[in-house]
């Protein structure tokens, strides 16, 4: 009786969308008119040309995003954790500058690192060529090669702070008692760190691993900020919901839309996070009881 | 080594860059926004000496903000 409000609102606002959409992918449509049920065609579809490519070369870039993010963000997000649970004056302006690029609008984070990184005026590349290396001045946004690394990095500015925030909570939860009992015996900071704090982080880690995996395989405002709906340029920041976006909704350079084949697409962007999330968490929490 | 490496120095340096990595960006997005286009595509990298404080205010008006 007291979970029903809870229930109600799951099935109303999660599981029904969610069951209509995965019953849009087995009709057949024209526009947004739907016609007969279509069976599997519209994922048999989603795997031919013209999409095949564009959803493998949009899955290639959430796995890059996902393994970059994972890397560097993550281990960055340790490091900054760790330096601010040593510090023992100035920590709350640290930790202040440390998660403001996480509450500023992603709208204008794109728009200030398009105009920092313009390859005409932008600071960096004027910067870069002040100081004698022209050669390192690229359109950093506009060519294949570093478009998809600098939306990466560009992500990893704006979300870098919510990682430390989860792992400094997870260091000050961590009795002293375990540091003061390691120190006591002799150990040196790097094997306090080592054989205590880090995998006393181990719930840290699972929860960053598993929104960081759903962030990645569902990436879709930056790219589509910085790149548009296309994954410009040529494709190189396409993602698998901007895909979905393209599908379902048309895009500036086509306005067709398919919402058979977007909706396929849902289903499998659904399927991958939702037994990614899954698995990953299971995964991470039995390591959790073995460390 | 690692342990000569990981001082207190170094932590602070890590927080010191990150500072300067995460209020750079902002700095210069504050700067801009007292700058005419003109102005920003001579130098973009030149401090607001003379701000504009008319681009907010015309900006303002643009979303029907109220100035008192």
């Amino acid at each position: 009786m007291f979970l029903s409000p809870g229930l109600l609102t799951i099935l109303v606002f999660t599981s029904i969308p969610a069951l209509t959409i995965l019953s849009y992918a087995f009709f057949k449509w024209t526009g947004f008119q739907r016609e007969g049920f279509a069976g599997l065609d519209n994922f048999q579809r989603l795997f031919r040309f013209p999409w095949r490519d564009q959803f493998f070369a949009a899955l290639s870039h959430n796995i890059i995003v996902f393994i970059a993010i994972m890397v560097i963000q993550t281990s960055l997000g340790i490091l900054i954790a760790y330096s601010l649970y040593r510090l023992k004056r100035g920590q709350r302006f640290f930790r202040t500058v440390t998660f403001l690029p996480v509450i500023f609008s992603l709208v204008i984070v794109g728009y200030m690192w398009q105009v920092m990184l313009n390859s005409y005026f932008g600071p960096i590349n004027k910067i870069l060529t002040d100081i004698g290396l022209e050669s390192w001045a690229q359109p950093w946004l506009g060519q294949s090669s570093t478009a998809l690394p600098t939306l990466v990095f560009i992500n990893l500015w704006r979300w870098v702070g919510f990682p430390a925030i989860i792992f400094l909570a997870g260091l000050n939860a961590i009795s002293s008692d375990f540091i003061e009992a390691a120190q006591i015996d002799g150990a040196k900071e790097g094997q306090v760190f080592r054989k205590i704090l880090f995998p006393l982080l181990a719930p840290s880690m699972t929860i960053i691993t598993v929104l960081t995996f759903i962030g990645a395989f569902e990436w879709f405002d930056l790219p589509y900020i910085i790149g548009g709906s296309v994954g410009s340029p040529a494709g190189a920041t396409d993602t698998l919901a901007l895909m979905f976006y393209r599908l379902s909704f048309g895009s500036a350079d086509s306005v067709s839309n398919d919402i058979g084949v977007g909706s396929a697409l849902g289903v499998i962007i659904f399927i991958i996070v939702g037994v990614g999330a899954a698995v990953g968490s299971n995964l991470m929490r039995k390591r959790e009881v073995e460390l | 080594m690692i342990n000569k490496i990981l001082t207190g120095t170094f932590f602070k340096g890590v927080l010191v860059i990150n500072a300067i990595m995460v209020l750079l960006p902002v700095f210069f997005l504050l700067n801009s926004s007292l700058r005419e286009t003109g102005s920003f595509s001579a130098n973009p990298i030149e401090l607001a000496r003379d701000p504009q404080w008319i681009i907010s205010r015309k900006c303002g008006q643009m979303v029907n903000f109220q100035f008192s």
